[in-house]
């Protein structure tokens, strides 16, 4: 419980301090995409307190190379 | 550009030799001496000369473009769409590797020093002056390399010197006892981390001021690098043996566990440990800072500051996510990481140094018209 | 201002959040492990910490003894990891095993075979490579470190002292740390050996102050005989005559005393650095192992009446002398590692590695059957130096 209240009291901090230069400035663009990775931060930390599961390129990596690598450590060994 | 600082290549050069050392000094001895055995120290130094040819052909691509960084030559020779899909497969790279790179300094910290704290809090504090050095901008984080790495090389000499009483040469007999074939395999972990990982210096490139000093500062630090990694590598042998150095996570602590001068000079090993938390916190800087400033470029926003907080949320949340535990940090280091890393670190420079031939052909053909 | 002042707020709190607090550990809340003993007991382990009792040590060494400066602890479990945790249910202070200078290892753990507890030693953080280790001979571990001792307060710095300084005076005395215990047992050319202590006198009286306030101590802890290995298993003791070969071939001996007899008496020579080498090499389808000892000596004694030690012959017939005398030791350590328990501990399995590695390959899955018969060349080659600060014994201008 007080985890995702200290994420969000972070974000919001992060807000602040970004948001309120970028909208002064009038940086439209880079306010959206502020934005964008503000939500994927704090929701991903969200997340993490709450035990979702996440996506883990991680997974798709061994996917693609594990296959690979097997053929690799044969020669090897 | 987005960022108005530009580095000196001296600067350049020691930010080149922090990264290779980087995590390597600490964890590099276990695998290498786990694929050739007493002979691990040769497919280091096998490993260095292979080395040149690689970051030769990363100064070639330097070179045709040097004002432009990685994200921006992808996007000019491959177009729109390619260009933007492979540039995001780049920065998930530096994503990763920066991932692992905060997990590695945790799980240091966690295993050797303080097992009670959770490995968040590390993460929170390390990535906090990451994140600093960040948004003060490239300039600073050159001009702190100069100062920190005088520190690092005394560090390092008192390591050095330090344990050489103790070595035993037998240790490194039978000499090529293995054969060629384990050296080959030292040499394909070793190449994979850290050499392919320098690909994200063509981020940095473009701001050295003198073209000619970032190409020199370029080979030079890899060398020099390389040569203090061979030394790790060779005194774990020397000093702790074989079987020794294989079953170690982490085997350049257990070589300063080893440091006993007199009887004063001892128990040192956590100041040796400050060697590491500096070159892994520059090798981490140097990697977010790549990944934020070309995430920048790639949506095309004016600057990175803006969403360098953000990013660094995600990365200590990634940097525990990547890994349950610490046998599934290892296997992929070992099994999947040089895959990736060839294909980031090699098969990508490659092709855009093959298109930008290509296309300054076809340009030099049509101009001839 | 504005800048200083936040500035100045963020340094106030680095310092307060950055000193690491989850893992504190207040000195009066530790206790300091000097010395760990082993033993088995009802297919159990029973562990046997030595505890510094800080306030004690610094009270014995102004000279009043009131109470021991160690204490000892015990507790049983299947797993070291258990056996060290269960202490803290009566110890008051959580244990902290980085100053360890001794494990001892109780002789029925180590018949029985002493692997399972390498694991914790090497694995955990606490541990430390520099502590010796050492086989409790006729008794058990627990019994060696409840041992109180003179001049030193804390036993087991007694202990670890001692056995360092053995080392370098006394010829059948090495200290083994664990590294070195480790990279013998898991290497296939060379089995592992470990040094003996053992009470001498009464064991129960060795645990009271009185011990300590005597001239001459009712129990004290002597470092002895080698400890002959198979893999992790205790195969029998080495005899005075067999470490003392077994170290020199090693070249672990530094200074050591060789007595060489001259008619009735004897002379004693003391060494004062050794070099040795020991090789095995291929000739076909034969082994051959050779030992070449080099040794600096010093003639430090002479009983006899008539050696005339200002003629160079005395000084070769000397250096002959202790060169057969040498030899003869090491052979006898040699028969006892070939013969007599079929194990190799002087490594020539791993310098056929070092020299021939192709072949070792071939031979390493059964090393022991080849070892036990292969010959064993020793060439000791002894040089005096040096005679002492006179030239001639008293004795030998004595008139009769």
């Amino acid at each position: 419980m007080w985890n995702i209240i200290g994420i969000l009291f972070v974000s919001a901090c992060i807000f602040i301090i970004e948001a309120l230069l970028l909208l002064k400035h009038k940086l439209w663009k880079d306010f959206i995409v502020f934005i964008i990775f503000l939500f994927l931060g704090t929701g991903l930390s969200i997340a993490r307190c709450i035990n979702f599961p996440i996506p883990n390129p991680i997974e798709l990596l061994t996917w693609i190379y594990q296959p690979l690598s097997e053929s690799v450590n044969k020669i090897f060994q | 550009m987005l960022d108005n600082g530009k580095i000196t290549a001296n600067q350049y050069k020691m930010l080149v030799l922090l990264f290779t050392i980087g995590s390597s000094i600490l964890v590099a001895p276990t695998a290498l001496v786990n694929d050739a055995k007493q002979d691990a120290w040769i497919a280091t130094i096998f490993t260095v000369i292979i080395s040149i040819l690689l970051v030769l052909m990363y100064i070639k691509i330097y070179s045709i473009f040097p004002n432009m960084t990685l994200v921006e030559i992808c996007e000019l020779l491959l177009g729109k769409w390619i260009g933007k899909f492979a540039v995001a497969l780049f920065l998930m790279y530096a994503f990763i590797l920066s991932g692992e790179l905060l997990r590695e300094i945790g799980d240091f910290t966690t295993t050797q020093m303080m097992p009670d704290t959770p490995i968040d809090a590390i993460h929170i504090v390390f990535m906090g002056v990451v994140v600093m050095a960040t948004l003060l901008g490239l300039e600073v984080i050159g001009r702190s390399s100069e100062i920190i790495s005088l520190w690092l090389f005394i560090l390092l000499a008192i390591y050095f010197i330090a344990i050489l009483p103790q070595i035993k040469i037998g240790n490194l007999q039978p000499i090529l006892g293995e054969g060629m074939k384990p050296i080959l395999f030292g040499f394909y972990h070793f190449i994979s981390l850290p050499y392919l990982e320098l690909i994200v210096f063509l981020m940095i490139a473009p701001f050295v001021n003198h073209q000619k000093g970032a190409e020199k500062g370029f080979l030079v630090g890899v060398i020099i690098g390389g040569i203090l990694l061979t030394f790790v590598v060779m005194f774990s042998i020397l000093v702790l043996g074989v079987e020794n150095t294989a079953r170690q996570i982490y085997p350049s602590y257990a070589l300063a566990r080893k440091i006993e001068i007199g009887k004063f000079f001892q128990r040192v090993e956590v100041i040796m440990a400050g060697i590491w938390f500096l070159s892994i916190f520059y090798k981490l800087t140097i990697s977010f800072y790549a990944f934020v400033l070309g995430l920048s470029q790639l949506f095309k926003i004016k600057d990175y500051r803006s969403i360098t907080l953000p990013i660094s949320m995600m990365l200590i949340v990634y940097a525990i996510a990547f890994h349950p535990n610490i046998v599934h940090f290892f296997e992929f280091v070992h099994n999947i990481w040089p895959l990736y890393s060839l294909t980031i670190g090699f098969l990508f420079p490659l092709i855009l140094l093959g298109t930008a031939l290509m296309k300054k052909r076809q340009r030099h053909v049509r101009g001839n018209r | 201002m504005n800048k200083r002042l936040t500035s100045l707020l963020f340094i106030l709190a680095s310092i307060m959040l950055l000193a690491g607090c989850w893992d504190r550990r207040e000195l009066n809340d530790i206790a300091i492990v000097s010395a760990l003993g082993i033993d088995k007991v009802d297919d159990e382990l029973l562990v046997t910490i030595q505890v510094i009792n800080p306030g004690q040590v610094a009270t014995v060494k102004q000279g009043g003894i009131t109470k021991a400066p160690v204490r000892t602890f015990q507790s049983k479990a299947r797993t070291l990891s258990e056996a060290m945790r269960k202490v803290t249910t009566f110890s008051p202070r959580a244990v902290y095993s980085s100053h360890l200078r001794m494990l001892i290892i109780g002789e029925d753990l180590a018949k029985e075979g002493m692997g399972e507890i390498i694991d914790y030693v090497v694995r955990g953080k606490e541990f430390r490579t520099d502590f010796y280790l050492s086989i409790a001979k006729n008794t058990r571990a627990e019994n060696i470190l409840k041992v109180l001792s003179q001049l030193e307060t804390i036993p087991a710095h007694k202990l670890s002292s001692s056995l360092k300084l053995s080392e370098k005076s006394w010829g059948p005395i090495e200290t083994i740390e664990i590294n070195q215990f480790v990279n013998e047992l898991v290497y296939k050319g060379i089995e592992p050996h470990v040094i003996g202590v053992e009470i001498i006198g009464n064991p129960e009286a060795g645990e009271k102050i009185e011990n300590v306030e005597k001239t001459k101590a009712d129990a004290y802890l002597k470092f002895g005989s080698v400890a002959i290995m198979r893999k992790d298993k205790l195969v029998d003791w080495l005899t005075e005559k067999e470490s003392n070969g077994l170290h020199y071939a090693l070249g672990k001996v530094q200074r050591a005393v060789i007595n060489v007899p001259c008619k009735e008496k004897k002379v004693a020579i003391e060494t004062i650095r050794t070099n040795s080498k020991i090789q095995t090499k291929v000739d076909g389808h034969q082994f051959k192992g050779t030992i070449q000892l080099h040794i600096d000596g010093s003639v430090a004694e002479v009983q006899c009446e008539r050696m005339d030690l200002e003629k160079i012959e005395t000084i070769n017939l000397l250096q002959k002398k202790a060169e057969e005398k040498v030899k003869k030791d090491i052979l006898t350590a040699i028969q006892a590692s070939q013969k007599k328990y079929e194990v190799d501990i002087f490594g020539f399995g791993e310098a056929l590695h070092r020299s021939h590695p192709s072949i070792w390959h071939k031979v390493k899955k059964d090393w022991h059957s080849h070892f036990k018969d292969i010959p064993v060349h020793v060439d000791v080659d002894v040089k005096l130096r040096r005679i002492g600060t006179i030239n001639n014994s008293p004795l030998h201008e004595m008139k009769p």
